[in-house]
């Protein structure tokens, strides 16, 4: 029986927040998708995933910056997104991208934070 | 013998044919006379009388048509200068209202030519405003594309580590 993308995000957020191995959380959900033929809804599945992880308190979110993080400022990422997202657990997908130059853009469940040099010169130009 | 000739006979032996006078003769020729009278009364005389009086009337009609005519002519000389005074009159006022006309026509003319070129101007000026503007902000866009530009190169070679993580602190700062 196929389930709605909502139910099905609401249980591999349960489970996650349940302690469920993640790793086998997501072969069971990769095989879901293939069997389903849902991959069209890959990016929309992870999103409710993450919007239902972040209603349990737990955040996972992307940071790309120009130069891999070091530790204090991994944390205070981690303070800065704990504070906004109101979460209890956060957890950082570090993404190096030279081409933004430097400052950093921090993707969140529900929010994007954009202070990337790149972003700045943008605006500049089209100010 | 006929007394009348009789008569004459004693007549010209006595006082008349005494003084040379043939009375005979005379009363023949009297007679005669007579006759010729009345006949030239009965055919000739009333006609030519008619004929005459005709002709009188007809030139005393022409006389009195001829006045009236004079009359009439003078009258319509009259009129026809009444009339003429009257029509050089009103060409006057005519010429008058025209020139008139023609002079409001010039000025009104005058007046919206004048109008038509402040517009013009107006619409030039608004124009050569407008391409100034278009310009000074093309002029900008530009500089402002340089000027990022510019920077972007700058940031590349001089923005190390410690000067990035210290510009995502402040970011992070500014937003918290």
């Amino acid at each position: 029986m196929k389930a709605s993308r909502r139910v099905l995000a609401r249980h591999i957020a349960s489970e996650l927040q349940a302690g469920t191995s993640r790793k086998m959380l997501l072969d069971g959900l990769a095989a879901y998708i293939v069997t389903h033929r849902l991959q069209s809804q890959l990016e929309l599945i992870v999103a409710d995933i993450a919007a239902n992880l972040a209603a349990f308190g737990r955040v996972e979110a992307t940071v790309t910056t120009a130069r891999p993080l070091d530790k204090a400022l991994r944390d205070e990422l981690v303070a800065y997104v704990k504070k906004i997202e109101n979460a209890k657990v956060v957890t950082l997908d570090e993404q190096v991208d030279t081409s933004i130059l430097g400052g950093v853009i921090i993707e969140m469940p529900n929010k994007r934070f954009d202070a990337s040099v790149r972003t700045k010169l943008k605006r500049l130009k089209n100010a | 013998m006929n007394p009348v000739l009789q008569f004459g006979a004693e007549q010209a032996s006595s006082g008349l044919g005494a003084l040379g006078l043939d009375v005979q003769a005379f009363l023949f020729q009297l007679i005669t006379f007579v006759i010729v009278l009345l006949i030239l009364r009965k055919f000739v005389y009333q006609r030519l009388v008619d004929t005459l009086e005709t002709r009188r009337k007809a030139v005393v009609d022409s006389l009195d048509n001829a006045k009236e005519a004079a009359v009439a002519l003078e009258k319509s000389n009259e009129k026809a200068a009444e009339l003429l005074n009257e029509a050089k009159k009103e060409a006057a006022d005519i010429v008058t209202l025209a020139k008139k006309e023609a002079s409001k026509v010039a000025e009104e003319a005058e007046e919206k030519a004048s109008k038509k070129a402040e517009h013009l101007i107006e619409q030039a000026e608004a124009r050569i405003h407008s391409d100034i503007a278009a310009a000074r902000l093309s002029l900008q866009s530009e500089m402002v594309g340089l000027v990022a530009a510019a920077t972007e190169k700058v940031i590349e070679q001089k923005l190390d580590a410690k000067q990035d993580a210290k510009l995502i602190k402040e970011a992070l700062r500014e937003t918290s």
